[in-house]
């Protein structure tokens, strides 16, 4: 096998030649070596080498890099760090070993602004086309609504029909904006809930009576259990709470057979309120199952079964059960069902 | 005596329709298509409430707020914002601007949105 061994200025010259910093300390803490790009994303010179690690202090950019290691110097997996307003990075902090012995410690920095920047336009592009759809979603649903009041003259039975089926469709179409927009909150981590206490059963009612004649036009056998005990208000956000259980009834509806089973069971524990929906649907396939939360994400099975869906109701689901404090998961079985749980505190 | 409404909305298709359905519920209306025009407007009609839009061209709705909070006469009339803007920012802005209500166009009825007005003129009259 052919073998060679490198000089330390060949190593310098390669490493200088990338665009990710590397800094490298002994056991110590005394910096080593530092590359050419971690000098420019840093503003700093190669002078550093030589140092104490605590020298980064005296850096405006390299003082944020020494916040997030600390002096210990953290045993880190590319976690992010914002050093200005357009500058992100991903750091690695990791400690090589020679044998049994720790050799040196390695900084990587990898700069992500480009790619925060894309995400920051898509999320931004969401919202912009989110606020524009209302506009003539409003223009739509006022003069469907004008039209079927018979205020533009008289309608037949069969033009009411297709009038109050497009208002559906339009009052469809205005919850999906709404989900957009949320979940382009939730991307900016812009989701603020307005927490008051409520009545989670008038909330789960409510979102029930949305979906009572989709089940019954898919003959679903529909299930309510409540726990002895009455339960107690919580401090929630109604609204939020409210989409977090249409997107869940949702789902249990639109992907389960006809003639299948919707469950919904509420536990009264010590210092929680569970809440279980279980439906006899398509299932999560095994491979997808770490997916399911993602935003946008639709599993390969309901967009077959389904082709339309926009992927945001688990999404934005988890985001709002967490902002309560709450956990939220799953079991599921592809081909059997799955059950949804959460969990919300009693504050 | 009808009761006075002042409709400041760019979209045609909108005003129309507020027009029309608050006329045939007994109001008075007058429409504005920019914020400048429904400050003109209110001075010379005198509303008993305002419908807002927020997204004008030119001044904004919140412009708009801001100016007639300084109108002594004008700043006890009562605003309805009525806009597609509607994240938790907007309408704390509108709010804290002096508007009675934020309320999201596409989320409501034309009836929903006079059972507001009526509701509103009638706590004023109280």
């Amino acid at each position: 096998m052919f073998q060679f061994k490198l000089q330390n200025e060949d190593f310098e010259l390669i490493l200088d030649s990338i665009s990710d910093g590397v800094l490298i300390l002994d056991n110590s803490k005394k910096i080593i070596f530092v590359n050419k790009g971690f000098c420019e994303i840093f503003s700093l010179d190669k002078e550093i080498i030589g140092q104490k690690f605590e020298k980064l202090l005296d850096f405006e950019q390299a003082k944020k890099l020494f916040f997030l290691l600390g002096s210990e110097l953290k045993e880190t997996e590319r976690k992010e760090l914002q050093v200005k307003d357009d500058l992100f990075l991903e750091v690695s902090c990791k400690t090589i070993k020679k044998g049994e012995e720790p050799l040196a410690i390695l900084i990587l920095v990898h700069d992500i602004s480009k790619a925060k920047m894309v995400d920051r336009l898509k999320t931004q592009f969401v919202s912009v086309s989110a606020h524009q759809l209302r506009t003539p979603l409003s223009g739509m649903k006022w003069s469907i609504e004008y039209l079927l009041k018979g205020k533009a003259g008289s309608i037949s039975t069969k033009q009411q029909q297709l009038l109050e089926k497009v208002f559906q469709l339009i009052n469809e179409m205005t919850i999906i904006v709404h989900q957009l927009l949320q979940v382009a909150r939730a991307e900016e981590g812009k989701i603020s809930l307005n927490l008051k206490k409520s009545d989670l059963l008038e909330i789960l009612y409510s979102a029930i009576s949305l979906y009572e004649a989709e089940m019954k036009r898919k003959k679903i056998k529909f299930q309510i259990q409540l726990p002895k005990e009455k339960l107690p208000k919580i401090r929630l956000d109604p609204e939020y709470m409210g989409l977090v259980f249409q997107a869940l009834l949702d789902n249990a509806i639109k992907y389960n057979r006809e003639g299948g089973e919707v469950e919904i069971a509420l536990f009264l524990e010590k210092k929680e309120i569970k809440v279980a929906i279980r439906d006899t649907g398509i299932g999560i396939p095994e491979k997808e199952k770490p997916l399911i939360f993602s935003r946008f994400y639709r599993a390969t099975n309901a967009q077959k079964m389904v082709p339309s869906g926009s992927g945001t109701g688990l999404f934005l689901s988890k985001v709002i059960i967490e902002g309560h404090q709450g956990k939220i998961w799953f079991e599921s079985e592809e081909g059997k069902g799955t059950t949804f749980y959460f969990t919300l505190p009693i504050l | 005596m009808k009761k006075k409404i002042l409709i400041v909305e760019d979209e045609p298709i909108l005003s129309d329709l507020l027009f029309q359905f608050l006329n045939e519920e007994g109001f008075e209306v007058k429409m504005a298509q920019t914020a400048e025009e429904g400050i003109k407007r209110a001075k010379e009609f005198f509303p008993d409430l305002i419908l807002l839009d927020i997204l004008l061209p030119g001044k904004s709705g919140y412009e708009f707020l801001l100016e007639i909070k300084k109108d002594e006469k004008l700043s006890l009339v009562p605003v309805i914002v009525l806009s597609n803007l509607g994240q938790e920012e907007e309408i704390q802005k509108s709010l804290s601007l002096g508007a009675k209500e934020h309320l999201i166009k596409a989320n409501l009825t034309l009836e929903e949105i006079v059972k507001k007005v009526k509701e509103i003129i009638g706590q004023e009259k109280s």
